[in-house]
């Protein structure tokens, strides 16, 4: 068990698999194998706890399909379509698990996105991005600007040159 | 035993992102690399100063396109008796990333400033994101963004005295030669663009906001044109009839333009072997010969279309012709407009498109063919009954953010 500690003080004691779907974790228990405790100065522990799920979830579908596999090749059935398709199945339920998982409000987006790129967990980056991109598709400038709460910090007069250059944006 | 994980990283440690504007570029990359429609690129980089600025430094700086290219239909008139080609008087754009590709997205003469003075102008070709026009009265080209709108006109064409002849011989439309061709070397934006006017045995090339042309007469004439393709400093011309040559651009504008390969006639290209309506397509720096021979069939029987594909394979001492068998992850977009060049596409999938394929526009109902490479296909590709009012349409990619 490894226990890590988010921002804010909250600790929270997970499996030396978990905590190793971090990249930069994994990196540093490879250096240096006797490390139980490690304080994360960037998460505060709602999001830790939320990180933790992920990987928690990611790991727990990846034995659960070793043992499938493993199971298989014991009980020498040999045939390979069984692990296959349930393989096939729980890739499926972990994607829509995903999808799932990643309906949060846009501020808990934020901070999962800056979370998987300081933890370098490339699954999780790769979600929070497309969500965050999928949140823009076929939005209008405005509407873009609306749903992030971002300030319009153009000049009127640079506003206009850009409505006047990109009359698509703005439609 | 306890150790903390170092702070993020060197560049951002210094100040701590509070929300979406101040997301650092690393991360604002992986979602704007997500994206898959010109108009939500768009809309990105409209949002806020720090977003426009990454988005215009990134597009600069990407060599591939993150988009297909729009499908360019210039509502072209002709002449019904005499099947002279009026002038273009509108534009439609289509997309075909987007889920109603026939939809309308901009009809940008109605809203350019040069409405009026575009009806004396003639046509030459599209590149980088710019309809290229020649002016005949005012021997200027005109060099329109069909995005923006945005107009660059070159000083006038320093043309010998008999050109004015030659012109007016011109007028007639030819549908596969062409007696002049132009091209642009690289976007508008970038530092060194420069226009290229090709037309007989004059080469003329104009830095773009320089002051003059400079001339360099070729010691043969190219009277019949079909295609001409610019990568790096190269530019590939093929002849009517049909023969390669390839002219190198000098380093600096006042040197010569040299050929270095002179005239490659076509049936030496693969031992005699048939190339039909060859085009040169540019694909990441190696040049594509792509062949699409729609065969008429008799009644009752289905049009159809053979597409080949080849890579040219010209080294210091030999130079040969490949045929592949495959375009892997990418799609190559053609027209019947042969003075505009082909476009290649990487992981069309990515926008809802088709890999390994071969867009064709078409001037038909369906504004275009999608083709395997390198099989037979059940299409028609161009409909030629009705020549007053037709229009051929073809593909470039957008220049947005200038």
């Amino acid at each position: 068990m490894i226990t890590l500690t988010s921002s804010d003080g909250v600790q929270f004691d997970v499996r030396e698999a978990v905590a190793k779907e971090s990249q930069i974790i994994r990196d540093m228990i490879q250096d240096d194998c006797v490390i139980t405790n490690i304080p994360l100065a960037n998460v505060n522990h709602k999001i830790l706890s939320i990180v933790l799920e992920y990987c928690q979830m990611h790991v727990d579908k990846t034995e659960m399909e070793v043992n499938a596999s493993k199971h298989q090749t014991t009980t020498g059935e040999g045939s390979s379509s069984v692990p296959v398709a349930l393989k096939v199945s729980s890739n499926k339920n972990l994607n829509d698990w995903d999808k799932e998982f990643i309906n949060v409000d846009l501020d808990t987006l934020y901070d999962l996105i800056l979370a998987a790129n300081y933890l370098n967990i490339s699954g999780l980056l790769n979600l929070t991005t497309q969500a965050a991109a999928d949140i823009i598709k076929g939005k209008t400038t405005e509407e873009i600007r609306a749903t992030f709460n971002i300030k319009n910090d153009f000049t009127p007069e640079e506003e206009a040159a850009i409505r006047k250059e990109n009359p698509w944006a703005f439609e | 035993m306890a150790t903390a994980l170092p702070a993020i990283s060197s560049s951002s440690s210094s100040y701590c992102p509070q929300s979406w504007p101040d997301l650092p570029d690393e991360l604002l990359q992986l979602i704007f690399l997500r994206l898959s429609h010109i108009q939500d690129l768009l809309a990105f980089s409209s949002v806020c100063r720090y977003w426009r600025s990454f988005a215009t430094s990134f597009i600069s700086t990407s060599p591939t396109s993150l988009f297909p290219p729009l499908l360019i239909c210039p509502l072209i008139r002709f002449h019904p008796r005499r099947r002279r080609q009026l002038p273009v008087s509108s534009l439609k754009l289509l997309d075909p990333s987007m889920p109603h590709p026939n939809k309308l997205l901009l009809d940008s003469y109605n809203t350019s400033p040069v409405k009026e003075s575009i009806l004396s102008l003639n046509f030459l070709s599209s590149s980088h994101g710019h309809l290229l026009f020649l002016s005949l009265r005012r021997r200027q080209i005109l060099i329109l963004n069909f995005i923006t709108g945005h107009q660059i006109i070159s000083p006038v064409v320093p043309l010998p005295v008999d050109f004015d002849s030659f012109f007016q011989k011109n007028k007639e439309f030819d549908w596969s030669s062409e007696r002049r061709l132009a091209q642009l070397t690289a976007p508008v934006s970038s530092p060194n663009c420069t226009l290229i006017f090709l037309a007989q045995k004059h080469l003329l090339l104009w830095k773009i906001n320089s002051t003059d042309w400079s001339s360099h007469p070729l010691q043969v004439s190219l009277p019949y044109l079909r295609q001409m393709v610019v990568v790096g400093r190269k530019i590939w011309v093929l002849e009517c009839g049909e023969r390669l040559s390839i002219l190198e651009l000098p380093q600096d504008l006042s040197s010569k333009v040299v050929f270095s390969v002179v005239r490659w006639p076509v049936w030496e290209w693969d031992n005699g072997r048939i190339f039909e309506d060859p085009r040169l397509v540019d694909c990441e720096g190696e040049m594509l010969c792509v062949c699409v021979t729609s065969i008429d069939a008799p009644i009752n029987m289905t049009d159809h279309v053979r597409t080949k594909i080849c890579r040219f394979d010209i080294s210091a001492d030999k130079k040969r012709v490949v045929q592949i068998k495959s375009l892997g992850n990418r799609a190559i977009f053609l027209s019947a407009v042969l003075k505009v060049p082909g476009c290649v596409c990487n992981d069309p999938e990515k926008w809802g498109g088709k890999s390994n394929c071969i867009y064709y526009a078409t001037n038909g109902k369906k504004k275009w063919v999608e083709m395997e490479a390198g099989v037979f296909a059940p299409e028609k590709l161009f409909k030629h009954s009705n020549r007053s009012t037709c229009s051929f349409p073809f593909w470039d990619f957008p220049s947005i953010l200038q």
